[in-house]
């Protein structure tokens, strides 16, 4: 029962107080920002969702090796490259899997599965848990609302961007700077929803 | 003739234009968590530079010997892998910075290998019609523009947040620290970015008044092309 609370917990606050975009500004890019399909939104975002979820899982043990047996300075390093590691496993995996068992998803997701793998949001989201020192349970349950952040992130910016393409917003602004300003003020907002105060 | 002149200063401009017009960052919307998080000061802004230079050009080579041998998703996974090396190899090069640079940066540092100026540059060298010299200048011009852009948000954050520049006490009569954080981060890039716009099409339109002065005395219109 702990570990499901535990579970949970992190998943929401990876989802809500650590929002990869809007806290740490992982996976914000000129493709995340203009994105208009929904559909599209949710096939990258179940595919980022899942790469990190399994690399989690993959590299935990791995970490778990080398706190023990590096000294701090080489560990820093080899986690580095163990991320990317098990990153770059997963992403094989997924795709001769989807190649082979499951064309019709392959066909699908062959176009955005390298750029979900090699993403901020998944490289970032893993060394955080890693470097937080988490368990195996927390360190899945990070990566997983990483992922269901970052997409619903993602989902709240397409909206704001059509509603934003309804008004008349100066033409210097318009695409990236005012999709920017709009995720700034959504950052400001969950700063204050974590309890935090503007410094003065 | 306006069209003329616009085709041959874009011809001419490429060499600035990832600087400016064309700034990966500011324009292009790319490698913004760089931008965001890491610009707070204007040390970590030079150094995240330093990093992207030396494993955005060498990525960018490597890219153009197997990006057209190799399928488009072998290439990419091993573009990341290859940057990676390329930033832990270049890491005591901002260690003069500041001896906890690397700290100072946390996650931010392996986050380069993936960084989306890399992944853009890189799967344009897959293209057959493209020449591998501009892409080298693509390369070198875009590091540039990050370094301009890194170095811009990162005086005016760590000006306003901490009255401070290099980590050097300047006197100056605002203070908010709140542009330490990261949502000044999405503002300030998205006010360079409409100003640097807002420049471009200033300077395009100078230009096609300059090609036809006699039309606008006239009271022809002119620049109807943009």
């Amino acid at each position: 029962m702990n570990l499901l609370n535990d579970f949970l917990l992190i998943v929401l606050s990876a989802i809500v107080l650590q929002n990869a975009i809007f806290t740490r500004g992982f996976g914000a890019s000129r493709g995340s920002l203009m994105r208009t399909s929904s559909r599209k939104i949710l096939q990258f975002g179940c595919a980022l969702t899942v790469v990190a979820t399994v690399a989690a899982l993959l590299v935990w043990p791995v970490q778990l090796l080398l706190r023990d047996r590096l000294e701090a300075d080489v560990q820093l390093i080899a986690r580095y490259a163990a991320t990317l590691a098990g990153i770059c496993i997963v992403y094989i995996a997924i795709w001769l899997l989807t190649k082979y068992c499951f064309p019709i998803i392959h066909y699908d997701i062959r176009g955005l599965l390298s750029n979900a793998a090699f993403n901020s949001a998944t490289l970032g989201s893993l060394l955080i848990a890693f470097s937080g020192g988490y368990g195996l349970i927390q360190t899945v349950g990070f990566a997983l609302g990483s992922g269901i952040g970052y997409t619903l992130a993602v989902l709240l910016l397409c909206e704001g961007r059509r509603r934003i393409a309804l008004s008349d917003v100066p033409r210097a602004f318009r695409g990236v700077p005012v999709m920017l300003l709009y995720a700034g003020i959504l950052s400001l907002a969950i700063y204050g929803l974590i309890g935090h105060q503007l410094p003065t | 003739m306006n069209l003329a002149k616009i085709r041959t200063y874009r011809k001419h401009s490429r060499w600035a234009d990832g600087l400016f017009w064309k700034n990966p960052v500011l324009v292009g919307g790319l490698a913004l968590p760089l931008a965001i998080i890491v610009s707070h000061n204007l040390k970590s802004a030079v150094a995240i530079s330093i990093l992207m230079a030396c494993s955005l050009i060498p990525t960018v080579l490597f890219a153009l010997l197997i990006g057209r041998r190799l399928p488009q998703w072998i290439a990419s996974m091993l573009y990341a892998v290859v940057a990676l090396a390329l930033v832990l190899v270049s890491e005591p090069l901002i260690l003069p910075i500041a001896p906890g640079m690397s700290d100072t940066l946390g996650v931010y540092l392996p986050i380069l290998s993936v960084n989306t100026v890399l992944s853009t540059l890189c799967a344009r060298c897959a293209s057959k019609r493209v020449r591998p010299f501009l892409m080298v200048v693509d390369a070198v011009v875009y590091s540039a523009g990050f370094a301009l852009a890194m170095a811009l948000i990162a005086c005016v954050r760590e000006l306003f947040g901490s009255n401070t520049i290099w980590g050097l006490s300047v006197k100056f009569p605002i203070r908010t620290r709140g542009m330490q954080i990261a949502f000044a981060g999405f503002i300030l890039v998205a006010l360079f970015g409409a100003l640097f716009r807002a420049l471009h099409r200033g300077m395009v339109a100078l230009l096609c008044r300059r090609s036809r002065p006699k039309a606008e005395t006239a009271g022809q219109p002119s620049g109807g092309s943009l």
